[in-house]
C-alpha cells in the first residue's frame, strides 16, 4: 500500500480486522468451543488445567488461577487468550496463552514455551527486572 | 529496484542512511504503528486461535508484507535505503559489528537491560518505547543471556533441505520448512531462538521496538526465498485451500484488506537479495 494514504489505510485496516475478528471470537466461543480450537482444545483438555499458584518470586507477587476464560475475558477487556488461565504480577495481569501441547507463553516472553503458567510468570519477573506489566487493548 | 544487502557488507554511509531513515520514521510516529500492528496481531491470533502472524503457515507471507510496508516507509524518507539482513549464523557474537555504536548499539546494562549506546539508546532522545506491554520506556536487550548461542548454519541447512512448506495441522507442532524455520517445532530454535537470544524487547510481543527485528526478519524472509529456489517443484505455500482456521493460499491476511499469501510469493516484484 504505497502512497501518502497508507498510514491511514493501515490504521483503518487494523480497526476493521480487529472488529471482524472479535465478532468471530464471540461466535466461536458460543457455538464451537472445542471445535473452534481444534486439536489444541483437545490437547488442553487431556492435559488438564494447570493448578493455581500464589507466591512471592524475586520480590514480586505472582498469582495464577484457572479462569472462566470468556467471562473473565469480557469483564477485564481481554478476550481470554484461549486457555482461560489468569496470571497476575503484583496485581497486574500478564496475558498468557497456551500453544496446544507445546506449552505456554506470555506477552513478555512470546518466543518461548513454558511447561506451566507458573514458569511463564517467573520468567516474566526475571525479564522485567523491576518493570511492571501494563495493560493494553488487545484489539487496538 | 530495492536490493536488500547483508548488513555485514554495508558501508558506513549505508548504515548511517538506514539508521537515519529509521529514526525519521520513528519521529513521524509511523514506526509505532508497526509495533502496534505486531502486538495486535499477536493478541488477536492468540485470542481467536487463528494463527495469522505467527505459529502457522502465514508466518512467512505475513512478515514479508509487514517488511515491505516498513521498507516503503523508510524509502519515503530516503529512496536509497533498504532493509539489510542479518545472517545470524555467521555474525553470531555479541562482538559483531551489527551491535556497534555506529549501527544498532550494543547490549543493555545489567541493572535493567537498558541499551546505553548507539542511535537507539533512550538517553539520545530519539528512541522512546511508546507501544509496549510493560513500563520500560527504553530499548532493552541482553544479548546471549537467555540462550548462549544463535542457531547454527547446520540447523538452517536442515530446514532448507525439507521438501514440504508446511503440513497439517498447520500450527505449532507441524512438520515442514515453515515450522522448522519459525522454530515452533522445537524448543528455542531458529527464528524464535534469535528473538530470545537478543532478549529485552525482542522477546516480547512488541519486538519491532528493537530495530534489529527488521534485519532478523529480512534474513528469515531471504531463507524462504532460498528454500523455494532449492525446491522449485514444491508448493511455495500451503495449505492451498479449504482449511478451517488457517490462512489458505488465497485467503486475505489481516490487517491488510486484500493481501493473500499468493500475492507474496514472488518477492522479486518488490525487492531482491544481494
Amino acid at each position: 500500500m504505497p502512497g501518502p494514504t497508507r498510514r491511514q489505510a493501515l490504521g483503518a485496516a487494523i480497526g476493521v480486522a480487529a472488529g471482524g475478528a472479535l465478532i468471530g471470537v464471540t461466535t466461536a466461543s458460543a457455538d464451537t468451543v472445542p471445535a473452534g480450537t481444534g486439536s489444541e482444545g483437545s490437547a488442553a483438555g487431556l492435559a488438564g488445567t494447570p493448578s493455581s499458584f500464589d507466591e512471592v518470586f524475586e520480590g514480586r507477587r505472582i498469582q495464577g488461577t484457572p479462569a472462566e476464560a470468556r467471562a473473565s475475558a469480557h469483564a477485564h477487556g481481554h478476550a481470554g487468550h484461549g486457555a482461560g488461565y489468569r496470571v497476575l504480577i503484583d496485581g497486574r495481569e500478564l496475558p498468557v496463552m497456551q500453544h496446544g501441547r507445546n506449552g505456554w507463553s506470555s506477552t513478555i516472553n512470546h518466543y518461548e514455551r513454558f511447561a506451566t503458567p507458573l514458569e511463564a510468570a517467573r520468567t516474566a519477573v526475571i525479564s522485567l527486572k523491576g518493570a511492571v506489566v501494563v495493560p493494553f487493548d488487545p484489539t487496538a | 529496484m530495492t536490493v536488500r544487502k547483508n548488513q555485514a557488507n554495508l558501508t558506513a554511509a549505508e548504515k548511517k542512511a538506514f539508521v537515519d531513515a529509521v529514526l525519521e520514521v520513528k519521529r513521524l510516529g509511523v514506526y509505532d504503528e508497526f509495533v502496534l500492528a505486531h502486538r495486535t496481531r499477536f493478541s488477536i491470533d492468540m485470542n481467536t486461535g487463528v494463527y495469522v502472524g505467527h505459529f502457522g503457515p502465514s508466518f512467512l507471507p505475513w512478515h514479508r508484507k509487514f517488511l515491505i510496508d516498513f521498507e516503503n516507509e523508510l524509502r519515503k524518507v530516503d529512496a536509497s535505503v533498504s532493509i539489510p539482513y542479518w545472517d545470524w549464523t555467521a555474525d553470531n557474537t555479541v562482538g559483531s559489528s551489527l551491535w556497534a555504536p555506529a549501527f544498532l548499539g550494543g547490549t543493555g546494562r545489567p541493572l535493567d537491560d537498558q541499551v546505553m549506546d548507539g542511535p537507539f539508546a533512550h538517553s539520545g532522545g530519539n528512541w522512546t518505547i511508546n507501544v509496549s506491554v510493560d513500563s520500560r520506556p527504553f530499548l532493552a536487550r541482553n544479548l546471549a543471556h537467555r540462550v548462549p548461542t544463535l542457531p547454527p548454519r547446520s540447523d538452517v541447512d536442515a530446514a532448507l533441505a525439507m521438501p514440504t512448506y508446511d503440513s497439517p495441522p498447520f500450527r505449532d507442532g507441524s512438520t515442514g520448512f515453515r515450522s522448522a524455520l519459525e522454530g515452533s517445532a522445537g524448543y528455542m530454535s531458529m527464528h524464535n531462538r534469535v528473538h530470545t537470544w537478543v532478549w529485552g524487547h525482542m522477546e516480547t510481543s512488541v519486538s519491532p521496538n528493537d530495530p534489529v527485528f527488521w534485519l532478523h526478519h529480512a534474513f528469515v524472509d531471504k531463507l524462504w526465498a532460498d528454500w523455494h529456489a532449492l525446491h522449485p517443484t514444491s508448493a511455495e505455500y500451503l495449505p492451498a485451500g479449504g482449511t478451517v482456521d488457517v490462512i489458505d493460499l488465497n485467503d486475505t491476511m489481516p490487517p491488510w484488506p486484500n493481501t493473500t499469501p499468493q500475492d507474496m510469493l514472488d518477492h522479486t516484484q518488490f525487492y531482491t537479495y544481494a
